[in-house]
């Protein structure tokens, strides 16, 4: 529990999996990163890697499907860890060569794809997880 | 709800817009569509994006079709103007030097 009397509990966020959606997962994030009490850099930096995190998920969703876009959102002591997830089309691959892997990568080096396979072979779950902890926190 | 808009300003020649809001997935068509036929048959486009408050990799995309679209008819895309929140993506991307973007300290 916090000085301010919440518990560090993790924040659930499902939306359509949808381009006029990713604004509303920035939010949240903007909003998460404001209680783990980052800078406003980091905000803002925070709010970019979600936004590309998406971009990379969306074309991977089967088109017509009623598809969801997760993030979960672990909010810390100046720290903010996000995992956005969605159903794939079977053997979909994030796409590691365009631009918007290169600006995640930019944003957090650290950035990690998991890809979880189901019995339904038809259903491939892709997660893109990424970090921002407070640029000026003490080690 | 997005909260982007590209306006054309009247009577400008060669062709203004201005853009605010955030300029990501979901906006990314209108402001390539409002530049294109704001850009028309002319070669030269200058864009306001002082009001910009979000941008992502799909926004800078549309910057670099239009800038590439122009360049190949002779002409350019000037950037008349750029939000804080635009000169840190163009310098963590390293576009800044392509759209001739100050870095955000040099301002």
């Amino acid at each position: 529990v916090t000085d301010r009397g919440w518990t560090l509990a993790p924040i659930d966020v499902a939306v359509p999996a949808h381009r006029d959606f990713v604004a509303a997962i920035r939010a949240v994030a903007r909003s998460s990163a404001a209680l783990a009490d980052l800078a406003v850099d980091d905000v803002e930096e925070l709010q970019l890697a979600v936004d590309e995190a998406a971009t990379l998920l969306l074309p991977l969703v089967e088109p017509g499907e009623d598809g969801r876009l997760a993030a979960r959102f672990e909010v810390a002591e100046r720290r903010v860890g996000v995992r956005l997830s969605a159903a794939c089309r079977p053997g979909a691959e994030v796409d590691t060569a365009g631009l918007p892997w290169i600006m995640l990568l930019g944003l957090d080096p650290e950035v990690e794809v998991t890809r979880e396979d189901h019995d339904d072979p038809a259903r491939t779950v892709l997660a893109i997880a990424v970090a921002r902890t407070r640029s000026d926190a003490e080690a | 709800v997005s909260t982007f808009q590209a306006t054309v300003v009247a009577g400008s020649d060669p062709a203004q817009l201005q853009v605010s809001g955030d300029l990501d997935l979901a906006s990314a068509d209108q402001l390539l569509t409002t530049a294109t036929t704001a850009a028309g048959s002319g070669t030269s486009l200058a864009m306001d994006l002082s009001g910009v408050t979000f941008i992502d990799s799909t926004g800078l995309g549309v910057l670099i079709k239009v800038k590439n679209s122009l360049v190949a008819r002779g002409g350019d895309l000037e950037l008349t103007a750029t939000s804080l929140q635009v000169d840190r993506v163009m310098t963590l991307t390293g576009l800044a030097d392509v759209f001739g973007v100050r870095p955000q300290d040099e301002k």
